[in-house]
């Protein structure tokens, strides 16, 4: 009896352990960065170009490039996402395509992040160039966004999984078309669960670099538009800490890892006041 | 002699490969309340999705016969689903409420049909409401989410919901199975009120229900119907032995 007490409490501690190395884990790094980083972000930091000879050098086309990625990104792969999910769960029985487009989308889900950098290298850039201008914020973006679509997609499945199957009853037999059963009832009450797979996208689109190099290029100046090349805060990073030997190089590359955490916390709020705003017109 | 609201003909309905439904004939009369009873599984909820096209929505129906309503078959694919669920409207066996407003619960239906007029969706909601017997408790808070009210609230919401569509029919599948008793009476009252306006069918499991509320009774067993005749002849006098055993509670 006495035994079987104790060996609960080792297991308890060890489980408590376990799930607590993912927090220990998280402060350390970003108390780490902050500590580091920290100490060099200024005003100016934030809004002076870049120069790779000057110490005063900022990074604003990075925030500026980070910014217009996502949202490109999101524009493009949030509507598609929508419409793939309402697709298999609303409106596809489980058959032969929907089997192919669950197999593609595992697929995409699994494939390393530079093969896409490499397809939307010789696609976007090369091939598509009259289009996207080559090395540009639009070939990075429909690059991410095709990384992306598996993270949405199914996030917004699941979130349509759980709409209870009553509500689409009562709206049919109120008289309601399909249409207006999706856009009055089943989206507004997943609301939610898009919100939450758009806020897990940004995090991935922030995140990744492999893909960007290839495609949107590392430019450091000002992007004009989307037919800009331009860099993001994570591959200028990238730059920093491959190339930085100095001193005050190495301390931008943690000023911008903390300019990049706030961004993400900055880019995660916003998303979820929107939600809350629309929530409330839609009653 | 009353009007005729459904004339049921050789109706079956198979899931698959079972038969649910099994060559089903019954005349269910206009502005009557129509009460289904049986054992579970007996086939009444599938009968009164088929009267207003719900099983479309299941996979693996397959349903022959005819289902006359006012001389024309609602089962025939020329039918249009919305014009026949905004004439046949339905309560189900939870409270269902979308999760927004009241008003916006009750204005729903109409809105879906294309009214967006204001004035008119205000008397719509307001008509329902006191229709339902639900205006005096909620005219303070239409702008409230409709989640946030009982059980037996929202139920009464439900009827007000389908009372929009100015229907011609009612389904209540098993209505109030999911409340408690004074919820139920309120829904049994609002019944017997609604009664003169609206043809009603209702899916209970509860004998005593059965014979407050209903005018008719139809008793359902493994898919057919071994009885049908004015409630008080059935629970008085019922010609069928198994009709006597069920509503006497020997079996189901």
């Amino acid at each position: 009896m006495k035994k079987r007490t104790i060996m609960d409490g080792i297991q308890y501690l060890f489980i408590f352990l376990a799930s607590a190395i993912s927090i220990i884990s998280l402060v350390v790094i970003i108390v780490f960065v902050l500590r580091k980083g920290l100490s060099h972000v200024s005003w100016d930091f934030l809004t002076n170009s870049f120069s790779p000879s000057d110490p005063n050098s900022g990074i604003l086309p990075m925030l500026v490039g980070t910014l217009y990625t996502v949202g490109v990104t999101l524009l493009i792969a949030t509507p598609i996402s929508i419409c793939s999910a309402l697709y298999l769960h609303e409106y596809a029985k489980a058959n032969k395509i929907t089997e192919v487009i669950r197999f593609a989308i595992d697929g995409l889900a699994s494939v390393p992040s530079i093969v896409y950098g490499l397809f939307g290298f010789s696609l976007f850039v090369t091939i598509l160039q009259p289009f996207t201008n080559g090395y540009s914020i639009l070939s990075g973006s429909l690059t991410l966004s095709i990384m992306i679509l598996p993270v949405l997609i199914k996030t917004i499945e699941e979130t349509l999984k759980t709409i209870p199957n009553e509500l689409r009853e009562a709206s049919y037999a109120l008289g309601a078309s399909k249409v207006q059963t999706i856009f009055k009832v089943i989206l507004p009450t997943s609301l939610n669960g898009i919100i939450s797979a758009i806020i897990l996208a940004i995090g991935r689109i922030v995140s990744e670099s492999a893909p960007l190099l290839l495609t949107a290029g590392m430019v450091y100046y000002m992007p004009e538009g989307i037919f800009s090349s331009s860099r993001t805060l994570t591959t200028h990073l990238y730059y920093l800490a491959s190339e930085g030997v100095s001193d005050e190089q190495r301390a931008q590359a943690f000023a911008t890892a903390t300019i990049l955490i706030l961004v993400i916390v900055a880019l995660n709020l916003i998303v979820k006041l929107v939600a809350r705003r629309i929530q409330k017109k839609v009653g | 002699m009353e009007d005729i609201k459904f004339e049921v003909k050789h109706l079956n309905l198979y899931y698959g490969d079972f038969q649910a439904l099994k060559d089903l004939n019954i005349n269910i009369k206009a502005n009557r309340v129509t009460a289904l009873i049986g054992p579970s599984g007996c086939g009444k909820s599938t009968f009164l999705r088929t009267l207003n096209r719900m099983n479309d929505l299941v996979d693996g129906v397959k349903i022959t016969g005819e289902i006359n309503m006012d001389g024309k078959n609602i089962l025939s694919d020329k039918i249009n689903t919305i014009d026949l669920r905004t004439k046949v409207g339905m309560v189900f066996q939870k409270p269902n409420p979308f999760p927004m407003s009241i008003y916006d619960n009750i204005a729903y239906g109409p809105r879906c049909q294309g009214v967006k007029d204001k004035k008119i969706l205000d008397e719509i909601v307001e008509s329902s409401l006191k229709a339902a017997a639900l205006w005096d408790d909620v005219k303070d808070r239409l702008n409230k989410n409709a989640l946030g009210m009982s059980g037996g609230q929202q139920q009464r919401l439900c009827i007000a919901r389908a009372i929009a569509m100015k229907p011609e029919v009612i389904l209540m599948d098993e209505p109030t199975s999911a409340l408690d008793p004074i919820a139920t009476q309120k829904i049994e009252e609002l019944i017997d009120i609604l009664k003169k306006d609206y043809t009603i069918l209702i899916v209970t499991h509860s004998m005593q229900q059965a014979s407050r509320v209903s005018d008719d009774t139809a008793f359902f067993l493994l898919g057919e119907i071994v009885e049908f005749d004015s409630t008080l002849n059935i629970f008085s006098n019922p010609k069928n032995k198994k009709t006597e055993e069920y509503i006497t509670g020997r079996f189901g």
